[in-house]
């Protein structure tokens, strides 16, 4: 009973930590970059939904859809305002601009999180959540069902994006794009547009990720901050290079992490994320699902 | 239709290409030839628009194309093959063309350019669903042509295509430019290897230092010692 208990826990951490994951990945692929302020979508969208439904009073339903737009508007205008001009920047070489497009992604985590606590302070705030009822029973297993729409969404997100990038159009150019930019360039892709598309993308995972968990983490400023930390172990995990692989590792995450926070000892839960980065960068440092230096032809 | 005029382009503060002039008639295989370094890949770099230029003008269908980006550029009917081919090493060889076809063109078509361009390539048939990082060096060769035309450029520029392939590779490579030409697309021919240059081109272009030296029919360079000391100086 408890252990099922703790996995339906760890599986619905794991699908957030996976979602979260899933964003930076996108723009790891597309430019290259670990992005830091990632965690700042989640932290936004949240708050923009919170705004939305509790402040506005607008039905909760129409406030998420809000959110993600804002969500996703924010990660176009970051990558189009702060990221661009960097990155195509003829008079930076190539490793100054990729290290300058990282500290760019530090300077506006510090930027959003600080713009965030003009408004909101240092109190914490609570989005409701989805459904009147808290938990459901399941044979004699109670969960909440807040969890159950979290592995509900991310399962049909993750689904939705491995189609999206198998099939669509916009889809296969950002994956040429991401695998070599100047092929891209030379069938006609704009890939400045599909940059802004993939940070937007990215930024709606982080943000959708957010509006789940709100209601069980509570809403804060610097809420964003320690689930980055996971989504990056996540990735690490999973592997930079499949949308299912992070997704995959963030469940293993959140798995091994309840587990070992409760029976060995609740400060793991913490330093698993660290732990794992470290880990996984040291002995298999493509993932468990990524391939090793895929060759550029 | 290919218009390159007193063309001025390079990298940083290292200037490449010096009033560089030289043009593409429609119909026509013109090659470009030079030694290493000379700007051959430059001018084709420059053209496309991957490099900016800072004088000069480049017209194309009476457009001025030298201040655009590469993916204008194309959008004009302008398709580079270039040296290091560029490829999608994890998409599949359909999925190079599906993409080459998409930019240019209506979706309705898409299927019948694609049929087309296996046409002229038909070994890329036994390959569709391989990924291009696991082909040989000429067969990606070919995905990276076979992405080219998918889009029906007017105007196919290929940057050393015969580079690192085996001799036989290299005639059939002839051969699918002098088809592809056939069916009215012009190319401009950036090559090393002056057997295949000299097979298919009907003007050529000598650059040296960043600038033509030498131009003519292909005919007056039948004499090839006196065409490799032309161009190595």
């Amino acid at each position: 009973m408890e252990f099922a208990f703790l996995l339906s826990v760890g599986v619905s951490n794991g699908c957030l930590y996976g979602l979260v994951g899933l964003g930076l990945v996108l723009v790891y692929n597309a430019q290259g970059i670990p992005n830091f302020a990632h965690g700042e979508f989640f932290m936004a969208t949240a708050f923009a939904a919170y705004v939305a439904n509790v402040l506005l009073g607008i039905p909760y339903a129409l406030s998420v859809l809000i959110a993600i737009a804002f969500g996703g508007a924010l990660g176009v205008v970051v990558e189009f305002l702060a990221i661009r001009p960097i990155s195509t920047n003829r008079a930076l070489g190539r490793a100054s601009t990729e290290v300058a497009v990282v500290l760019s992604t530090v300077g506006l985590m510090i930027t959003i999180k600080g713009l965030a606590r003009i408004p909101w302070g240092d109190s914490v705030r609570k989005l409701p959540g989805a459904f009147s009822t808290d938990t459901i029973t399941i044979g004699s297993l109670i969960i909440s069902t807040q969890r159950l729409l979290i592995i509900v969404v991310a399962v049909a997100l993750t689904v939705c994006l491995s189609i999206f990038f198998a099939r669509t159009s916009l889809g296969k150019k950002m994956r040429a794009t991401s695998q070599n930019t100047t092929g891209a360039k030379l069938i006609g892709i704009n890939t400045g547009h599909i940059y802004s598309a993939t940070w937007g993308l990215a930024a709606i995972c982080g943000g959708i990720a957010g509006i789940l968990a709100a209601p069980i983490i509570f809403l804060h400023p610097d809420m964003g901050t320690r689930m980055l930390l996971k989504g990056f172990a996540a990735a690490c995990l999973g592997g930079f290079g499949s949308v299912s692989g992070v997704f995959v590792g963030g469940l293993l995450m959140g798995i091994v992490e309840i587990f070992f926070g409760r029976y060995l000892s609740t400060s793991m839960m913490d330093i698993f994320a660290p732990i794992i980065i470290i880990v996984v960068l040291l002995f298999r440092p493509q993932g468990l699902f990524g391939t090793r230096g895929a060759a550029r032809v | 239709m290919l218009d390159v005029a007193n063309l001025e382009a390079g990298y940083g503060p290292h200037l490449v290409l010096k009033d560089l002039s030289m043009q593409v008639p429609r119909g026509e295989i013109i090659a470009l030839l030079g030694g290493n370094g000379a700007g051959k890949t430059t001018t084709l770099s420059a053209i496309m628009g991957l490099i900016p230029t800072r004088k000069g003008t480049v017209t194309f269908d009476n457009a001025a194309i030298h201040s655009k980006p590469a993916h204008r550029v194309f959008s004009h009917g302008v398709a580079l093959v270039p040296q290091w081919r560029e490829l999608f090493s994890e998409m599949s060889v359909y999925e190079h063309l599906e993409l080459g076809a998409i930019q240019r063109g209506n979706r309705q078509s898409l299927g019948k350019r694609i049929d087309d361009v296996l046409d002229h390539l038909p070994e890329l048939r036994a390959h569709l669903e391989r990924r291009a990082g696991t082909l040989s060096g000429g067969q990606q060769q070919m995905v990276a042509i076979g992405r080219a035309i998918a889009s029906q450029p007017k105007l196919l520029m290929l940057d050393e295509p015969s580079m690192g392939l085996a001799p036989l590779i290299v005639n059939e490579l002839g051969r699918t430019i002098k088809r592809l030409n056939e069916t009215g697309t012009s190319v401009l021919l950036v090559e090393q290897n002056m057997h295949l240059a000299l097979s298919v081109a009907s003007y050529v272009y000598i650059i040296r230092n960043g600038t033509i030296v030498k131009h003519g029919p292909t005919a007056q360079f039948h004499d090839e010692r006196e065409l490799f000391q032309s161009y190595i100086g």
